[in-house]
């Protein structure tokens, strides 16, 4: 740690301590923005995470508005006469026609194109991997339920806004995964034929739809998403990040690196470097190649049509769904209604209200700051399983037939594989994932008690051997341990500072997992934690 | 206080250092905590990708739970508060970390250069590259990431080797405003909705809330205003009509004989239209939204295979037999044919239905069978719908018996 | 076990003695058509018609000894395999030609593999079966041709005929019970024509009368097209769609990321 000057008003200022002036003095940001500068992030990897889903976001809005610049949203009819030869002369729409054009007749307009796409898929992708992070760490605990909530709004409207985007160009695949979605629309009890005939304008194909689908997509949705992103990003500030138990680490502290400069860094860089993977899989892997299917007719159709990944477990879910049809005084809630839109509302309405739950049957109405390990709540650990083991056997399901052509299975059998599957291999997964979890509490439990196995074999004087074992030592820091303020402010900052400051952290420093054993047993309180670095006891 | 044990443990226990049990077997260590096994490096063991060079090595996937994984602090001792940090350094500490530091600057360097590299090649590509090569936007891509890449890469091993590490500690607050904040909080709305006098007069509160409830009504403007088109019966017919010819999606009118035994077309209506002369014309252009609900299939059996439902007896003509091609169960078009074991399977959700059996639904997630169209030949030899079908075409719906 | 083989034995012994007295009838119409067909068929020069009965010779010799365990004898057919008479010469070129046949194990489909007669056996082979009469010939299709064909309409073609089973690229697709269409990526111009006049195994039948001969060859163009054309913007993912772009968002693009998270979080040791 470096010695700092104490602070002293530079007298000539540079341009940018000028341009600081200058927007303090019409809005007094010093404090604030001091404040937020020093803000501190712990390191853990898995909290870069959801930065992906972030900067994926960040990238598609510029992708995005480059492609905006060149499509022509249009049902029109009309004949394509571009430089893609095995399609020239071909009838179909503008929106079609003008996807062509950005693929074989725009300055980098394939490749944003597929960046585009690709940071779709890697965007609801990167917000579930981030779910997962936060759900099987628990930190979605009181206080943050309500960044939960944001959270699952985010992931529904990323999948909304991923079909949006990919039932744009009007190409026969996209055509395909339209007709189906107007057949969901339509087969909801009472308001169904409605429903659909607003939103497709008719009956399908519906009277200039595209139009309505591209405000959906560049507007509407986008707008939402923006909203709840930086709501999401405001709440997350303010409320400070979670982090893991260990060296000094209290359910009242945060301890890592200050916004300024190391976490800008690294969160700076890891922007460029999620934009350079999309960069790389837009311009080497081809995504979504519209011109080999053809333009949308509704006669035709493609085998092996699939939606985007995100879509996929609705896809599983729809094909494994038995032929159940309700049908009775004159009306019908047809089969598809269950898989597509009753499935995912309760999965949805699950994942949503989880912390509620969780927070009801364990009956813990304190706040947490510190997470969890997944073995340290086994029970949820397993639900978790459970709930991912489910979505795969749907997921496969959505992809069975390139799965049969691959694997050379029977398709038949892949149905009834993933019809069985997801019944069954669900429990399975809990289950296992909890004797998992169990047995590695108790191993922890084990080392706990009789400190870590050396492999050193001692032979007693009675002809007896024993393993000697060593205790497991109180966890210590690595890097210099530095106050959050390098520079204080006034004298009667200071002694605020050195009140709050190492001095009073010290005294609640937590040692060992055994803080996290007392929160398992329903005492949560860290605070009385500190005194009894409980290791170096044996 | 216990400060002391938590701060300055240092000089005896290297290695308790995360990792599984196994590990620890595979390397032991003394009971006096020194790595029996030899090798200083038995402190950095744990999931890492990457053995450190001179300048230090890196501990890739920080161990989530981090009390499981002592570090040894053999060079840094913790600062105390308000005191500087103490180092213990090696001898020539100076002259490596120079020699490092230097190290790491040139390859910051490099990144940032070649992320010049990088944008240089991508404008180059843009305005010189040929856009129907098949190189272009490969080209483009590998530039950009060298581009975006170059400057991430350069920045992060800047912060990592450059930028000072630090456990910087900040305090968090509770959340919850003292007691007195809540009540005066509360107090003052309680004050304000009185001076409001929505309570006292409830002429004003219930009026008020009528009108809210009615100016809710205008929502149903827009939303109803999103079609002209009233579902109605629409989804009870499709474009065929008595008479109408069967033609190809390339305008082709399919005649008797066109078709081998095992073949399978797709046909849309013809529908006649009588001119001014009193000639009858058939139209063979169909529109996209005829397509989407009267797209059909004719099959051609071989004699004797077909085993008509009751009343459809006369539906199929000298072994042609033609189907609605739209599933029943989502919409898409259901037309992988197998002409062995006559199976119509749907390519979406894989429904298969059994075109000697009425079109049954055999298999997958259809209930219902495809509707059947009825069909002639007129005089001309040309193939022609007796009728519009009997049923609604496609996927169920609510007010569908 | 045994029990079951005997009485599937006997059933088969009872099924191949109704098949042989057909066949007796089968051999004597054949016979009689035979006769006809030398009597009234038009005559070409002494040369052609030497030139063609020397390779049905040859290629009866062949099925002799290569097909004539399961198709029998006088190709009249088996319990496993169907009659060759009247399947015509484009049908043998096509089954011969892809390797389908002569088939290794029954199963639900023959695959395509590498084919163990040369072009000269297997047109023997084709003259021979094709001298059984009827059946679609195996069409010729000439470069000039294929340079000629519309690739456009050969494509609007393809996806409304072909593209349901095929798959819009040509990459193939299964069918029900372990059966699939085929991956189009090695097929021939002929092959492809073939396929559609002859209907092999579950494929449809696409008679002239449905699809012309311009209209097939402008078919095989796009086939043709789809496996050769360069693939704009990188590597295709084996034409399969969104199944392998999932597969490679989550293992490259999620993978690689979290790999640059873990090296981020990483501590540099000071």
């Amino acid at each position: 740690m470096t010695t700092v000057p104490p602070p002293h008003l530079v007298k000539r200022p540079g341009p940018v301590r000028k341009l600081n002036r200058t927007v303090d003095e019409r809005f007094g940001t010093q404090a604030g923005l001091r404040r937020n500068l020093n803000k501190v992030f712990p390191d853990h990897w898995s909290f870069m995470i959801g930065e992906i889903a972030l900067y994926s976001f960040i990238i598609l809005v510029l992708t995005g508005i480059y492609l905006t610049l060149f499509f022509d949203p249009s049902n029109t009819e009309v004949v394509y006469n571009g430089s893609y030869v095995p399609l020239k002369g071909v009838e179909m729409s503008r929106a079609y026609a003008s996807t062509l054009d950005i693929s074989f007749d725009t300055r980098a307009g394939l490749v944003f194109r597929q960046i585009h796409h690709w940071a779709a898929l890697l965007f609801v992708a990167s917000i579930v991997v981030h779910l997962m992070r936060v759900f099987f760490t628990g930190a979605y605990r009181k206080p943050r339920e309500v960044n939960w909530l944001i959270g699952v709004g985010l992931l529904v409207l990323g999948i909304l806004e991923g079909f949006a985007g990919y039932s744009l160009p009007d190409d026969l695949l996209s055509g395909t995964g339209l007709r189906i979605a107007a057949s969901i629309a339509q087969s909801i009890p009472v308001v169904g034929t409605w429903a659909s005939f607003l939103v497709f304008d008719g009956e399908w194909p519906g009277q200039n739809f595209i139009p309505r689908l591209y405000v959906v997509h560049i507007l509407l949705v986008p707008g939402i998403l923006l909203a709840l992103i930086g709501a999401h990003l405001g709440i997350l500030w303010h409320q400070k990040h979670t982090d893991f138990p260990g060296p000094g680490k209290t359910e009242h502290n945060v301890i890592g690196h200050r916004v300024f400069p190391v976490f800008a860094a690294k969160s700076s860089g890891f922007f460029m470097l999620v934009f350079a993977m999309l960069a790389l899989l837009g311009g080497l892997a081809q995504i979504n190649p519209i011109w080999s299917f053809g333009p949308y007719d509704p006669g035709n159709v493609s085998s092996a049509s699939q939606p985007d990944w995100y879509i996929g477990f609705l896809d599983g879910s729809t094909r494994l769904f038995p032929p159940w049809e309700f049908r009775g005084l004159g009306h019908t809630v047809p089969a598809v209604f269950w898989p597509t839109l009753i499935l995912p509302g309760i999965l949805f309405t699950l994942l949503a209200l989880y912390p509620f739950l969780e927070a009801r049957f364990t009956g813990d109405t304190e706040s947490h700051n510190l997470l969890q390990r997944p073995r340290d709540a086994a029970t949820r650990t397993g639900f978790g399983a459970m709930a991912i083991s489910f979505y795969l056997v749907l997921w496969i399901s959505g992809g069975n037939d390139v799965i049969a052509k691959t694997f050379d299975i029977s398709l038949n059998a892949m149905t009834w594989a993933g019809r069985i599957g997801c019944i069954i291999v669900p429990p399975i997964a809990y289950s296992i994932t909890k004797k998992i979890c169990i047995g590695l509490q108790g191993r922890d439990h084990e080392i706990a008690e009789h400190g870590i196995e050396t492999g050193i074999i001692h032979q007693l004087p009675s002809g007896e051997f024993v393993e000697a074992h060593r205790p497991k030592l109180p966890p210590v820091a690595d890097h210099r341990r530095v106050p959050t303020d390098r520079v204080a402010v006034g004298s009667g900052d200071q002694t605020a500072n050195a009140r709050s400051g190492l001095a009073r952290r010290a005294g609640k420093a937590v040692t060992g997992f055994f803080v996290e054993e007392e929160e398992q047993g329903g005492q949560p309180n860290a605070d009385d934690a500190p005194d009894q670095p409980a290791g170096t006891k044996h | 206080m216990s400060k002391q044990d938590d701060d300055t443990p240092g000089t005896g226990h290297p290695a308790d250092d995360g990792g599984s049990i196994f590990d620890r077997a595979k390397h032991p260590v003394k009971p006096s905590g020194e790595p029996a096994g030899g090798g200083a490096d038995a402190r950095t063991r744990g999931p890492e990708l990457k053995q450190g060079r001179d300048d230090g090595s890196e501990r890739l996937g920080t161990p989530p739970h981090q009390t499981d994984s002592t570090r040894a602090p053999a060079t840094v001792l913790l600062a105390e508060a308000g005191e500087r940090g103490v180092e213990v350094r090696p001898p020539h500490a100076e002259e490596i970390d120079r020699r490092a530091e230097r190290r790491a600057e040139r390859l910051v360097a490099f990144w940032f250069i070649v992320s010049v590299v990088g944008t240089v090649g991508f404008i180059v590509t843009n305005f010189v590259g040929d856009k129907q090569a098949e190189y272009y936007t490969p080209c483009m891509g590998g530039a950009l990431a060298m581009a975006m890449g170059g400057i991430g890469f350069g920045i992060i091993l800047w912060a990592k080797r450059l930028m000072p590490h630090e456990e910087a500690v900040q305090e968090r607050h509770p959340f919850a405003s003292p007691a007195e904040e809540i009540a005066a909080t509360e107090e003052t709305v309680a004050l304000g909705y009185a001076d409001t006098g929505l309570a006292r007069r409830p002429l004003v509160r219930r009026t008020l809330l009528g009108a809210g409830t009615v100016l809710g009504g205008l929502l149903v403007v827009p939303l109803l205003n999103l079609t002209n088109s009233k579902p109605g019966k629409q989804l009870d017919h499709t474009r065929w009509v008595s008479g109408a010819r069967l033609v190809t999606g390339e305008g082709n009118l399919v005649k008797l004989g066109d078709m081998a035994i095992g073949g399978i077309e797709t046909v849309f209506p013809a529908v006649p239209v009588t001119e001014a002369n009193g000639t009858v014309r058939y139209e063979p252009k169909v529109t996209l939204h005829d397509k989407a609900d009267s797209a059909t299939v004719l099959i051609r059996l071989a004699p004797g295979e077909n085993h008509p439902r009751p009343g459809r007896e006369d539906w199929a003509y000298a072994g042609h037999v033609a189907y609605s091609k739209i599933c029943t169960h989502a919409g898409c078009p259901v037309s992988l044919y197998e002409a062995q074991t006559h199976h119509l399977l749907c390519p979406c959700h894989q429904s298969v239905f059994n075109v000697l059996d009425g079109c049954r639904a055999i298999f997958g997630p259809a209930s219902r069978s495809l509707p059947q169209l009825a069909i002639d030949v007129d005089k001309d030899g040309y193939f022609i719908a007796r009728h519009d079908y009997t049923e609604p075409v496609g996927p169920a719906f609510w007010e569908r018996s | 076990m045994s029990d079951m083989t005997a009485s599937v034995g006997a059933a088969r012994a009872s099924v191949r003695r109704r098949r042989r007295s057909s066949a007796v009838v089968l051999l004597v119409a054949l016979a009689a058509t035979g006769v006809l067909w030398a009597a009234f068929a038009p005559r070409g020069t002494a040369q052609d018609t030497a030139d063609a009965n020397e390779a049905v010779r040859a290629g009866r010799a062949l099925y002799l000894q290569g097909c004539s365990s399961c198709h029998g004898v006088n190709a009249q057919g088996g319990n496993q395999a169907p009659s060759l008479v009247g399947v015509g010469s484009a049908a043998v070129d096509f089954q011969v030609g892809t390797g389908r046949m002569p088939l290794a194990a029954p199963g639900a489909q023959a695959k395509r593999k590498d084919p163990i007669y040369d072009q000269t056996q297997i047109d023997q082979l084709a003259a021979y079966v094709g001298s059984l009469g009827g059946g679609p010939k195996k069409p010729v299709i000439t470069s000039a041709a294929l340079d000629d064909a519309d690739l456009a309409h050969g494509g609007e073609l393809y996806r409304a005929n072909c593209a349901q089973c095929h798959q819009a690229t040509g990459a193939g697709a299964p069918l029900t019970y372990g059966k699939y269409a085929p991956d189009l990526g090695k097929a021939t111009p002929t092959q492809i024509v073939e396929a559609m006049r002859t209907g092999p195994e579950s494929m449809p039948v696409f008679g002239p009368g449905q699809i012309d001969n311009a209209d097939a060859t402008a078919i095989a163009k796009y086939v043709r097209h789809l496996s050769e054309a360069p693939s704009a913007g990188g590597d295709a993912l084996g034409k399969y769609g969104p199944v392998p772009e999932g597969l490679l968002a989550w293992l490259v693009g999620i993978g690689g990321l979290l790999a640059v998270c873990l090296w981020i979080g990483a501590r540099q040791k000071v």
